[in-house]
């Protein structure tokens, strides 16, 4: 079934010009001379690209195009289709005869894509009223030719008196085909004309010489190159390093020996050498340089590990630091405290105290009140008191002793050795500073003696004290009266507080002797 | 005859000192005073020959009145009358001038003994203060690293000599026989002693208050 299909003019005033802007189509085989019977006829619009309107067909499509006869045909005039684009192939027939063929209508395809087509319409074809112009485009699909502009398609078609068109024709022609084809000759022309020139002139023998001037040329540059780069290095301050200097040197005897070899007999060795020189300076370079890396990365190593080391050190010692501060720290408050308090008793109870002394009528309470005041001064100062050196200490009881003793006319001895080292408490120091005390007490009240002599001394560990006095000794039934004050039995006591031992020897007529043993190390421990 | 401040503030004290002071030197003029405030108006006002300062006083501590007595009569004596026994206390106070120092708990005849001894120019001297004073003089005689323009006050061989001895729990006639000196010449030792200490430390009192002064 065939449908006329809808012819639009474009004025008639155009120079009777028609433009079709579509057809119908329809499938058919590469040799018939008709469309496929029964093959489905569809309209499109032209330009008709098949690369958008069939993606991937490769064949034939035939298009159908109607038009009417111009009214008042122009005697000697003949109508021509002008056709812009039709790819690849095509045949055209009026009427259903064939006025027209573009070439071989099977594979392979002649390739008409980018000529613009001109087709005569015979007058004696033409009927009167309403022509059929059938165009069979064979083409191939886009995937096999790659290009669009080589894919099958058919542009707008024209049809008007031949003078018309063919002026057009002819334009599109020459833009189309005829300038490029110009072009190409022309350049083809030229590079031919050149490569003769070149050969007919330089000759075989000339292209070595220009070879060698040139080789010349580059040997000059890249010395002027080294030249400038090393004078620059030794205007900054520095030596070249020996990495440029190696390359150079192996450069240059490269060189050389490539120069020398063009014109005289090398040994083989000179001769194989003389290409492998530069290759493998540059490849002693890269070591040298992987070298340098690697010894970089060493020393950046051990300088972290250095730094570790200090940032640990300088930790500890910033805990070092803070921990003696928090002692002094420490230490401060407790002194401080304590001296708070030995203000104090000093103030109200001391006070008090020297008042009894100075205002109590009786001998005996004063002399209770003075030695009450003693005690709390020797309490106070086991208190607050700092370690005693024991050679200060030693000082101390001997100037005591010595002086009590020399006020009641006793004879008083004192050995001791010179330089100790070791120090007491305040503690030990307040007590046995007692222990003394009662010892000379005793002395001077109740043995009638004249003499009396002190040895001190270490003896493993220990702190020894002899008291030796010539007087009556102390007779048993001494001890244990009230009014002695705690007596030996307190002696004794504070010995053992201080873990250590007071032994009393005595008899009637042997004089006494007591004998103090201090441990050294505990007694030297803070209480 | 003698005038003589007496600066304590317990009253019962006081009139026990007034009793010995009296005993020891008979018809003195005796100035009492129970606050610092008012010994210095006296130490200010009255030529002194003796003053028996206590340290433990309401409105502050004697050395303040040991020290201006230094300051305004040279010639005077003080001694320093108290409970402490400790250098931590008298130290100071023998810096500041005292010439001697007296525990008040003494038996009277003990207190009576001391003062005509100090008095008669024998100031006393402990083991615990002598090696005190001996730390001091050893502290000025290190090579400072800013020199001061002090007076470079230290001690004698002689001197140090002496103080090594007391520290050492000698007794003064003990050190006499050693050193093979009267007991005279120690006791004048010892009162050199306690002089430089006043000196050096008034000195370096001076020194300081004048360089805080500069920076007032």
């Amino acid at each position: 079934l065939v449908l006329p299909a809808t012819l639009r003019a474009w004025g008639p005033v155009a120079a009777q010009t028609l433009h079709v802007r579509s057809a119908l189509t329809q499938s058919g085989d590469a040799l018939g001379t008709a469309p496929a019977a029964g093959a489905p006829v569809l309209p499109v619009a032209l330009p008709d690209e098949w690369s958008r309107t069939r993606p991937g067909f490769d064949g034939i499509v035939w298009y159908r195009v109607t038009f009417e006869r111009p009214a008042a045909p122009v005697d000697g005039s003949l109508l021509s289709l002008a056709i812009e684009r039709v790819c690849s192939s095509f045949e055209v027939y009026l009427n259903g005869g064939l006025i027209h063929g573009g070439g071989r209508m099977a594979p392979p395809l002649t390739n008409n894509c980018h000529h613009p087509q001109l087709v005569d319409l015979p007058t004696a074809l033409l009927r009167p009223g309403t022509n059929t112009i059938e165009l069979k485009v064979a083409g191939h699909r886009r995937e096999e030719v790659g290009s669009r502009w080589r894919a099958g398609g058919l542009s707008a078609l024209a049809i008007a008196p031949h003078a018309e068109v063919e002026a057009w024709h002819a334009r599109r022609t020459a833009a189309a085909v005829g300038f490029p084809m110009g072009a190409s000759a022309t350049l083809m022309l030229l590079g031919v004309f050149m490569f003769a020139l070149g050969f007919v002139l330089a000759g075989p023998e000339r292209s070595s010489l220009a070879a060698q001037v040139w080789h010349a040329v580059l040997a000059l540059e890249i010395a002027v190159a080294v030249v400038v780069h090393v004078r620059q290095v030794r205007r900054d301050g520095e030596r070249p390093s020996r990495t440029i200097l190696l390359l150079v040197g192996a450069s240059a005897l490269s060189a050389a020996l490539q120069f020398a070899g063009q014109w005289t007999e090398l040994p083989a060795l000179a001769a194989l050498a003389a290409p492998l020189l530069l290759p493998v300076a540059l490849v002693l370079v890269g070591l040298g340089l992987a070298q340098q890396l690697g010894r970089a990365l060493q020393a950046a190593e051990q300088t972290r590990q250095q730094l570790e080391q200090q940032i640990r050190s300088a930790a500890g010692e910033i805990e070092r630091n803070f921990r003696q501060m928090v002692d002094l720290k420490v230490e401060q408050v407790i002194e401080r405290e304590r001296k708070r308090i030995a203000a104090d008793l000093h103030d109200d109870l001391g006070a008090k105290l020297l008042t009894i002394v100075h205002t109590s009528d009786s001998e005996r309470i004063s002399t209770l009140a003075r030695e009450a005041l003693e005690e709390m001064r020797l309490s106070v100062r086991g208190l607050t008191g700092r370690r005693v050196g024991l050679t200060d200490a030693l000082g101390d009881w001997r100037a005591e002793i010595v002086s009590r003793l020399a006020q009641t006319g006793i004879e008083g001895e004192w050995h001791a050795p010179d330089e100790l080292t070791h120090e007491l408490s305040a503690r030990t120091y307040v007590q046995t500073t007692r222990i003394l005390r009662e010892a000379t007490n005793n002395i001077i009240k109740h043995s009638n003696a004249t003499r009396c002599t002190v040895r001190c001394g270490i003896a493993d560990g220990d702190f020894q004290l002899v008291i030796e006095d010539n007087g009556d000794g102390i007779a048993p039934e001494v001890e244990g009266r009230l009014d002695r004050g705690p007596g030996l039995a307190s002696m004794k006591n504070r010995a053992k507080q201080l873990q250590g031992q007071c032994l009393v020897e005595s008899g009637p007529g042997y004089g006494t002797v007591i004998r103090l043993t201090l441990p050294l190390d505990r007694a030297a421990a803070p209480s | 005859m003698k005038t003589i401040l007496l600066l304590e503030d317990l009253p019962e004290i006081r009139a026990w000192m007034r009793n010995l002071v009296l005993q020891v030197f008979p018809g003195a003029t005796i100035h009492e005073s129970a606050r610092v405030q008012d010994a210095l108006g006296v130490v200010a006002a009255v030529r002194l020959d003796l003053a028996l300062v206590d340290l433990g006083l309401p409105d502050g501590s004697g050395v303040g009145v040991v020290a201006r007595l230094r300051d305004l009569q040279p010639e005077a004596q003080s001694v320093v009358v108290t409970i402490h026994d400790d250098d931590e206390h008298l130290f100071p106070a023998l810096q500041a001038g005292a010439f001697g120092y007296i525990l008040k708990e003494q038996a009277r005849e003990l207190i009576t003994e001391q003062l005509q001894r100090i008095s008669q120019g024998e100031p006393p001297l402990s083991p615990s203060i002598a090696r005190r004073v001996m730390a001091y003089f050893t502290e000025k005689a290190k090579p400072r690293a800013n020199p001061s323009p002090l007076p470079n006050v230290s001690l004698t061989e002689r001197e140090s000599e002496v103080l090594l001895r007391v520290a050492k729990g000698y007794t003064l006639p003990e050190i006499g026989v050693q050193l093979g000196l009267s007991r005279h010449t120690i006791a004048d030792y010892v009162k050199q002693i306690y002089r430089k200490l006043n000196v050096s430390s008034r000195a370096e009192a001076a020194l300081e208050a004048q360089r805080l002064g500069l920076f007032r």
